[in-house]
């Protein structure tokens, strides 16, 4: 009987659809853009993935493809550039996610080179360590990473063996979780990674399971998931960026919808970012975004080679 | 979260759907929806619809509005692109997030066109039914879908899964490229690059290909499509794996082929890339033949060939080489060689080059060159031959006793090769070349090789249509000169320019010698100027010596002069003679050291500033007649043959000459001043500031040489002359018969008739003509010499230049003028001696060891008589130590006494006495009775020799002062003059002391041996009685 009754349940879910069941009301909340950074005229972008800004309120970019990390100010001015190609110390092999501390350090997910490397504000190298891998497990790729200045700890996603990473902010193994698989704190490709305002839950993209998971930031305990299958309201079918605002509200982006859904603290569909004319804000594959202490809204667009920069209300 | 949200709203719709699904589960319909709801499983549905969004129903329902619009493109149909395969969707995963390809979506680099028709080369396989295995979207384009597939072929099939993901057919070896691209793997039969090949020519470095993201075969390093290019990502046009503009990529494996320059071209002897030409246009050349040059219009390998549809079966080169017509499109001035002998294929048809081909085959050029892997510079396709430089080896491969060029070669004695141009600091407008055989491209920097004389391509330098038969002899003005040699040696003046003063001297035959010919029977206007002494090839000797009669007993190259300066000779009425300067002798013989950027002499620091002219260097020779650094002195050291007067750039009269000290092909004059001389003999300047400069002394004098005054001769020339002397040192005064040499100089001037009459030395004199005693002057630092004049160290004897240096005045001061006077009267101190002699007589201690340790005792005047005078009036200061009581020369018999002689019975005591006597200055040093009976006459000649052995010598004398074993005792028997204890090796205490029976100069070693010796042990008691207290005049010192 309980059997049957699942069955039911299931059943009835899958076929709502047919009768209009299911979907969340598509609501708007509209962005104002402010502008676009598109690197220097002498060197622009040449698919950017990833943006911090700094207390210093410089913006800097990774321009993985060119192992740069360029600097801006923060009215999109170009200012300085670092980073070169290569494995060697200081170097970097096409990586794909920064990160910023309170001290404005940089730290890049050197992915090739399965490490991480920490630069000071002004690019000066600092130190770099490897990620760890267990046996079994194929060559690290670290794709995102975050800081957390209080605890002094570094979350990691490695994209290749589908788990989340803890170390120092000095390069300390501390811990991990996360494996291969759908189910909750499972994974099929960690993406980006953020914390909710108080820093006591991470926001891991989950790019194959089409979905947001937070988890406890101290235990690695999946708490709740953001987003399902699907490519309506609320639906999600590429996430790829995640970033929280003061309030404490999730903003997804979607790299095949090129559209930014928010949903609250607890998971639900809140709106998407829409423009001026009351339509949905469209990006050109929108990867990682940023929020600012400002509650500026900083967008890799990827295929568009730019960085749009939005004021949220 | 999101479902039990989804299960919250919609309750009403959960019922409704389970009453409909109870009703439809029973009816005819209930498997089908059965089916279809699992269909909508979330993961199932995701497992497809992850790439195949079109599939989703959500863009099919009408009450729902999904955030993205989907074209609603064909589905399932085959040949038609889907959204599946559009680049969004394979960016979603491609993007670094899921895998990284964003190489492939770099627009900066360059992938497999898309989007565009293939071209009619492209040939898409079909399969059996028909199907193409790469379909192309609706218009017919090339798109992803149209090699990726995910359905295409099982992983298992693929090989590795990591390489091939996706693709429907498998990468390795490029099978995916060939199956479209398949005329490309042809090789070069059908004009294209070599494909599957291990690196027969190539060698692959994997790595560095690895690093560049290219590939090689899988069993083996073999060259693929992914070797040179790449789907994606690829960094350059045509998919290239790196540049290619400057023919990089080609470098990567053809390494041995891609010089950074023409140097390293040279040393890999391979044809140059990546260099200009300020000859060839070559962007215009390159336009002929169809191929592409570099940037800057510089060769480079695809200017010669080309990877893809190149000419058949020509290792694809853009064109086909026969007749060497490739190589001449550039090399156009080349051509001329065609109808020379050097055209390989005419002299000798059958000759094959490295690669073991025949002009015939491969054309003139390759008789010579291979555009590859040659055996040196100029890619020269022949092995080397001996020799030092690298063109000359070239030219050796032909030219060799064992070659085919064998009845052309350079002989032993030819013109030197590999020796830059700046040696001899001219500018010339042949070309010159590095040591790797690559032209320099300047014209005053640069080794000499053949191809500076030689134009290997071209016979005739004034006419290129002449043909250089096969059995023409080659004369002066072809044999492949770049310029005729002529009358007037022209060939050889381009470089030698600073010989052209040679025309119309003494040494241009065509004045001197107008039928003299040189060894190849040639009169020197046959031969030209030059060719009368020198041939560039098959020389008699050192210099490509082009005369006989060498003389074998000089030097290499100061032989050669003798082949004319000699009886024989057309130059016999200029000999040197038998007294001559020294030649073949280092020059560090007179301490000059030679250095690379000059002289270097000792003297050169101590010397006054109007002696110390810097040293010019002259020209020195090694043992095979090469100018060397370190070399010995030849004649051409001090003669420039070429050049008549040193300091005039002029050529000669025309007619035949006396030469002088200005003139006579000298590098330096010798006239005024002796410049010549002085230039090396440093030592010998300090001449000039003593009365031996005979313009001082006797300024009147005739120099012999010349018949000039003394003070016009130059200081040198009054009394040397370096030719045709009339004695040992090159003396050019009249000789004084002497049976010893070194005598005969000095007392040429300084005898009655001489110059120096008011210095000669008289009788006695110190003797000369003497063997030291080297037993007791192992320490000698003066000169000896033998009877010929020359120096010997060894048995040689005491001369006047054992004391004395002629050259300098005063043996502390080389720079004082105090000797540069006429009447200057000199003393212990200066004089010309070697060494002083004054207070510290090391002149005489330097052979007298024994006397040496008069010093500081009682007989050294200065402690006991300073005011003390000898016959001639000196005070020791004057005199010197031992002329006290010595006289070197104008003294008396015995011993060269200086003092005005004692009383005495015999002569010896008469000596002592000259002092030890009463009035004297040593008056109170007498004995009461001071001579031993003279009629004790000592003969014992067995024992006395013991007793010497044993250290108890006591010397006899004669009755006129001479030593004999039967002779009287007198006062040197007992007594040493020189030594204050015979127990000591030391000198005096420097003050007056009271002796005793082991010192008072006293021969003894002990107080009983003395006297003890003839008379037993009561001699002591006579030696009390003459030398005790009692027995003494009480005279004091007298100081006088």
């Amino acid at each position: 009987m309980r059997i049957l009754y699942i069955l039911l349940i299931f059943l009835s879910a899958t076929l709502a659809p047919f009768f209009g069941a299911g979907a969340a009301e598509l609501k708007l909340e509209p962005v104002e853009h402010l502008f676009d950074i598109k690197g220097p005229s002498n060197s622009p972008f040449s698919l950017p993935t990833d943006v911090v800004v700094g207390k210093n309120q410089h913006i800097y970019v990774l321009d993985g493809t060119h192992g740069k990390i360029k600097v801006f100010d923060y009215n999109g001015r170009f200012l300085f550039q670092f980073g070169r190609e290569g494995s060697s110390e200081g170097a970097l092999d096409t990586p794909v996610g920064i990160g910023i501390d309170g001290s404005d350090n940089i730290y890049v997910c050197d992915s090739q080179n399965a490490r991480i490397v920490v630069f000071d504000s002004k690019g000066g190298f600092l130190r770099d360590f490897d990620i760890q891998k267990k046996e079994g497990m194929v060559k690290p790729d670290p794709v995102d990473i975050i800081i957390d200045d209080l605890k002094g700890y570094v979350y990691i996603t490695d994209n290749s063996n589908m788990r989340i990473l803890v170390y120092t902010k000095a390069g300390k193994y501390v811990g991990e979780w996360g494996e291969k698989g759908e189910p909750e704190g499972s994974f099929r490709y960690p993406a980006t990674i953020s914390f909710n305002p108080d820093k006591s839950l991470l926001y891991v993209v989950d790019v194959l399971n089409t979905r947001v998971q937070a988890f406890n930031s101290d235990t690695g305990k999946f708490v709740r998931q953001i987003g399902s299958w699907g490519v309506l309201p609320g639906e999600m079918f590429r996430p790829k960026g995640v970033a929280v605002d003061k309030k404490g509200r999730v903003y997804v982006t979607d790299s095949y919808m090129d559209v930014i859904q928010v949903f609250d603290d607890q998971a639900d569909f809140q709106h998407v970012l829409g423009n001026g004319s009351k339509k949905i804000q469209r990006f050109t594959s929108p990867a990682s975004i940023f929020i600012d202490d400002n509650n500026r809204l900083y967008v890799v667009e990827v295929l568009e080679n730019r960085v749009g920069v939005y004021k949220l209300k | 979260m999101q479902i039990s949200k989804l299960k919250k709203t919609n309750k009403v719709y959960f019922i409704l759907s389970s009453v409909l699904f109870y009703f439809l589960l029973f009816t005819v319909h209930c498997s089908l929806f059965t089916v279809y709801a699992l269909a909508r499983e979330i993961s199932s549905q995701r497992g497809c619809a992850i790439c195949h969004i079109e599939w989703l129903t959500e863009f099919r329902r009408a009450e729902v509005t999904p955030l993205v619009e989907i074209p609603q493109t064909p589905i399932m149909i085959e040949g038609r692109q889907g959204v599946v395969s559009t680049e969004r969707i394979c960016f979603t995963c491609h993007d670094g997030y899921v895998n990284d390809s964003r190489f492939a979506f770099d627009k900066e680099k360059h992938r497999h066109p898309v989007y565009v028709k293939p071209s009619e080369k492209v040939k898409i396989p079909v399969t059996k039914e028909g199907k193409k295995v790469f379909p192309l979207n609706i218009k017919g384009e090339v798109y992803c879908g149209t090699c990726h597939s995910a359905h295409g072929r099982s992983w298992d099939d693929m090989g590795d899964p990591t390489k091939t993901l996706f693709l429907r057919e498998p990468t390795e070896n490029s099978a995916i490229c060939l199956a479209c691209h398949i005329e490309k793997a042809m090789g070069p039969a059908e004009g294209m690059h070599p494909f599957f090949k291990v690196g027969k020519i190539a060698k692959l470095p994997t790595e560095e290909l690895k690093e560049l993201g290219a590939r090689v075969g899988t069993d083996a390093v073999q060259v693929i499509c992914q070797s040179c290019h790449r789907m994606k990502g690829a960094p350059e046009k045509k998919l290239l794996i790196v540049r290619n503009d400057s023919s990089q990529l080609c470098g990567i494996c053809h390494s041995d082929r891609y010089a950074e320059n023409r140097e390293e071209a040279a040393r890999m002897g391979t044809h140059p890339v990546n260099v200009a030409s300020d000859k060839i246009d070559i962007n215009k050349k390159a336009e002929e033949i169809g191929g592409r040059t570099g940037t800057d219009g510089k060769i480079i390998c695809q200017t010669c060939h080309k990877p893809h549809y190149a000419a058949k079966g020509r290792s694809i080169l853009v064109k086909s080489n026969i007749e060497s017509s490739l190589c001449k499109t550039c090399h156009e001035d080349k051509k001329t060689v065609d109808i020379t002998k050097h055209n390989i294929g005419k002299m000798s048809p059958e000759e094959k080059n490295i690669r073991e081909q025949t002009v015939s085959d491969k054309g003139t050029c390759s008789a010579c060159h291979v555009p590859h892997s040659g055996k040196g510079p100029k890619m020269w396709a022949r092995n080397l031959g001996d020799g030092k430089d690298l063109i000359e080896r070239e030219c050796l491969s032909c030219h060799s006793e064992n070659s085919i060029a064998k009845k052309k070669t350079i002989g032993r004695y030819s013109h030197p090769v590999g020796r830059n141009i700046k040696k001899i600091g001219v500018s010339i407008d042949f070309p010159l070349f590095t040591e790797h055989g690559v032209p320099t491209n300047k014209k005053d920097d640069g080794n000499v090789v053949c191809a500076t004389c030689h134009n290997v391509h071209q016979w005739d330098p004034a006419d290129p249509a002449k043909e250089g038969a096969k059995d023409e002899e080659g004369g002066p003005s072809n044999s492949f000169l770049r310029k005729a040699a002529g009358k007037n040696s022209a060939l050889c003046m381009e470089c030698h320019k600073d010989k052209i003063y040679i025309t119309d001297t003494d040494h241009d035959m065509m004045v001197t010698a107008k039928e003299s010919k040189n060894i190849k029977s040639e009169s020197p206007s046959e031969s030209g100027i030059c060719g009368t002494c020198h041939l560039p090839h098959n020389g008699n000797g050192p210099r490509m010596w082009a005369r006989k009669d060498i003389g074998a007993d000089a030097d290499k190259v100061s032989g050669l002069c003798i082949s004319c300066h000699s009886n024989n000779g057309i130059a016999k009425d200029k000999q040197v003679g038998k007294f001559t300067h020294p030649i073949n002798v280092p020059i560090t013989n007179i301490d000059i050291i030679p250095k690379r950027d000059g002289w270097l002499s000792k003297y050169l620091n101590i010397l006054k500033a109007s002696l110390s002219q810097t040293i010019k260097p002259l020209p020195l020779f090694d043992e095979n007649g090469d100018r060397a650094q370190d070399g010995n002195m030849a004649c051409p050291t001090c003669h420039d043959p070429h050049k008549w007067n040193p300091t005039k750039n002029e050529k000669g009269a025309g007619k035949n000459i006396e030469g002088d000290g200005k003139t006579s092909f000298l590098r330096i004059q010798m006239s005024p001043d002796s410049e010549l001389c002085r230039n090396c003999h440093v030592d010998k300047r300090p001449v000039a500031l003593s009365k031996h400069n005979l313009a001082v002394s006797a300024p009147d004098d005739k120099t012999p040489q010349d018949g000039r005054a003394a003070k016009e001769s130059g200081v040198c020339n009054s009394c040397h002359m370096p030719h045709n002397a009339l004695g040992w040192r090159l003396w050019a005064r009249k000789l004084s018969g002497d049976s010893d040499m070194a005598v005969q100089l000095c007392t040429n001037c300084h005898s009655e008739k001489g110059p120096a009459k008011n210095k000669i030395i008289g009788k006695p004199s110190h003797p000369i003509a003497v063997n030291i005693n080297k037993k007791i002057m192992p320490d000698n630092m003066l000169p000896l010499y033998a009877n010929n004049g020359l120096r010997d160290k060894e048995s040689g004897k005491i001369v006047c230049l054992t004391c004395h240096d002629p050259h300098q005045w005063d043996p502390d001061d080389i720079n004082t003028e105090n000797g540069a006077k006429k009447d200057v009267e000199g003393d212990a101190t200066n004089s010309f001696l070697r060494l002083a002699a004054g207070d510290d007589p090391i002149l005489c201690a330097n052979c007298h060891q024994d006397k040496k340790y008069v010093l500081n005792t009682e007989h050294d005047m200065r402690v006991t008589a300073s005011n003390a005078k000898n016959i001639k009036g000196e005070g020791v200061l004057q005199s010197g130590l031992c002329g006290q009581c010595h006289f070197v020369h104008n003294s008396q018999e015995p011993l060269l006494w200086a003092r005005e002689f004692g009383p005495g019975q015999d002569t010896m005591e008469k000596l002592c006495r000259s002092c030890h006597s009463d009035g004297r200055a040593a008056g109170n040093k007498q004995p009461i009775k001071f001579s031993h009976p003279m009629d004790v006459v000592i003969v014992s000649p067995e024992t006395r020799p013991t007793e010497k052995k044993k250290g108890g010598y006591f010397p006899l004398y004669t009755e006129d002062g001479k030593k004999s074993d039967a002779g009287y005792i007198t006062c040197p028997t007992c007594h040493n003059p020189h030594k204050w204890s015979a127990a000591k090796q030391d000198y005096g205490p420097g003050k007056n002391t009271e002796g005793s029976a082991v010192n008072s100069f006293l021969r003894n070693k002990s107080e009983s041996a003395l006297c003890t010796e003839c008379h037993g042990i009561d001699g002591l008691f006579r030696y009390k009685f003459f030398h005790g207290d009692t027995s003494r005049k009480p005279y004091p010192l007298s100081g006088q």
